[in-house]
């Protein structure tokens, strides 16, 4: 120990009726076995095997990072479900609703449909003079 | 044998035996006597010395020499000090609650020297109060406590003066000394 490193010294110059520290004794004979004692005990400690104790606080936590883990998977794989939809071609959507026609029957508008809702601007002249045309002449009554 | 020989005969399997031996016997006393002085019976003192000497055991291969071997050991002794408060804290804390109704004031003895010490150095500025303890209490050099707290020596000395004036004029203004 270097001479300013001495506390008695040292605080004789700062202050000359400082106390002093008392020093503590440890029961006679103590240090002599001490290092034994605490070789022993660190050989015993190694040889046996850890042991981790498990507290409720240790388990809660877990708990928690399970359920945080199962969310977040859960979110994680439904997420992917959405995108591949987007990535069904045109034919696949039609074939696919060519074999489940049953399905989609209710969004069918099934009632009877009326030229005259389709065309109701054209004439009925117009149009048997248009067939007439198409038939090359042929009277439609003779096809009957 | 100096901290080097010692290190080195720790760290290998062969030879760590007498390594740990070596360095009980060296350092035992300057531990015991830091960590007596801040638990209130030999026995904790015995508990915490023998868990920072395993602790010491386990670590010293990654002792990289950084700081001097006793810093390194001392911060160890800190800490097993520390987590020993805590333990004991916890344990009075349930006593208290169940059993004991007896006032603050009937822990402390005000006549002994060491209380009143410890009363007027808890006002202290903290970093007053940090380097005397470190100096007065644990006897460390201004070079280990440099190094510790990254500070220069000359203001550790500095820090030092200040506290124990006034801690002198404290206990002249009540008499103590």
């Amino acid at each position: 120990m270097a001479p300013e490193d001495n506390i008695s010294e040292e605080l004789k110059d700062i202050a000359p009726g400082f106390p002093l520290k008392e020093s503590i004794d440890p029961p006679a004979g103590y240090f002599e076995s001490f290092p034994d004692d605490v070789l022993n005990r660190w050989k015993k400690e190694e040889s046996q095997p850890i042991v981790r104790k498990i507290t409720w606080k240790r388990i809660i936590g877990i708990a928690a990072i399970m359920t945080g883990l199962s969310i977040g998977g859960f979110w994680f794989l439904s997420k992917p479900a959405l995108v591949e939809t987007n990535d069904i071609s045109a034919l696949e959507a039609y074939q696919y609703v060519n074999e489940n026609i049953d399905e989609f029957e209710p969004l069918i508008e099934t009632n009877d449909i009326q030229i005259d809702e389709i065309q109701p601007d054209v004439p009925h002249d117009a149009i048997e003079e248009y067939l007439m045309e198409e038939m090359h002449g042929t009277d439609p009554e003779d096809l009957f | 044998m100096t901290d080097e020989e010692i290190v080195t005969l720790a760290s290998h399997p062969q030879t760590q035996e007498e390594g740990f031996k070596h360095l009980v016997i060296k350092y035992q006393k300057r531990l015991y006597s830091l960590v007596r002085g801040r638990v209130p019976s030999h026995e904790d003192a015995d508990d915490i010395l023998q868990n920072t000497f395993i602790k010491i055991f386990r670590h010293i291969k990654g002792y990289e020499g950084r700081s001097e071997l006793f810093t390194w050991m001392y911060r160890i002794a800190c800490n097993e000090v520390i987590n020993h408060q805590k333990k004991s804290s916890k344990m009075k804390t349930v006593e208290l609650e169940n059993h004991d109704v007896r006032t603050a004031e009937a822990y402390l003895n005000t006549d002994n020297l060491a209380a009143s010490l410890e009363m007027v150095v808890t006002g202290l500025p903290e970093r007053q109060q940090m380097v005397f303890r470190m100096r007065y209490f644990d006897e460390l050099s201004y070079k280990q406590m440099a190094e510790m707290l990254q500070l220069t020596e000359g203001a550790l000395k500095a820090s030092f003066h200040h506290a124990v004036k006034k801690i002198e004029e404290e206990f002249r203004s009540k008499q103590i000394i």
